[in-house]
């Protein structure tokens, strides 16, 4: 066994590991604004993985702690997200706690008749899940 | 029942839906009589206030509307509370107004 398969076997399994533990998110693959906003390549990816480029463009806005106060109503407002990915998407959170309510009826109270069902809907999801009654 | 600390609801939240009950919009209007038939066991006090209103709305024109406001008052029922002696007479004179089947097997369902 020469050195360098020495250097092999002991290097080799701690970057695997590390690549497993420093595994990027789901999200972290739409990490460019194009695939927020669209471009030919990101709208390959729409076509080809439809539903998690949706949910990793939301994930990517309300995870970056740099977003602006108004991430939330910029979500609402960013037409390239259709509205029941959304809806799930805030449900999802809520039930993380990664929204809090606050948030979400502050924003409801100031949106038009389009983003507020949303909300509302979400709020609808989220305590359907708990199955409080029951 | 009691509140955990991880309910995803509040008083507050509860009674922003009660609010919007009364929107234009029916899809705020609907999803927001989902909310309180999903959370009303947690929130006794404030269910008066939510069946006068979800009432209210059972004598509108549409059909989701209706169906959406029968779940909740349904559900309210399912809490009982004190206010079933007076809920549920008025939940029966729905019954027998109602035409559409399917939103009478949801008032049904309250015992």
């Amino acid at each position: 066994m020469t050195f360098l398969d020495v250097d092999y076997y002991i290097i080799t399994p701690f970057i695997r590991m590390n690549f497993i533990i420093l595994k990027p998110e789901p999200y972290l693959l739409f990490e460019s604004k194009d695939a927020i906003f669209g471009s030919e390549k990101t709208r390959e990816i729409e076509i080809n993985e439809g539903k998690k480029y949706q949910l990793g463009a939301v994930n990517l806005i309300m995870t970056n702690p740099k977003q602006k106060k108004d991430t939330l109503a910029s979500i609402l407002n960013n037409n390239e997200i259709v509205r029941k990915e959304k809806t799930l998407q805030f449900s999802l959170f809520l039930i993380a706690g990664k929204l809090p309510l606050h948030d979400l009826i502050e924003t409801a109270k100031t949106s038009n008749h389009v983003n507020k069902p949303t909300l509302i809907e979400s709020l609808e999801y989220a305590t359907k899940s708990r199955r409080y009654n029951r | 029942m009691l509140l955990n600390q991880d309910d995803i609801i509040d008083s507050n939240g509860f009674e922003f839906v009660i609010q919007t009950l009364t929107e234009n919009a029916p899809r705020v209007k609907w999803e927001s009589a989902m909310v309180i038939g999903n959370t009303a066991c947690l929130f006794p006090k404030l269910l008066k206030k939510a069946s006068i209103q979800l009432l209210y709305n059972t004598g509108n024109a549409s059909t989701v509307d209706r169906w959406s406001a029968a779940y909740a008052l349904s559900e309210i029922i399912l809490c009982k509370t004190r206010l079933n002696k007076e809920l549920i007479p008025a939940i029966e004179s729905n019954v027998k107004r109602e035409k559409q089947n399917i939103i009478r097997k949801i008032y049904l369902h309250a015992p």
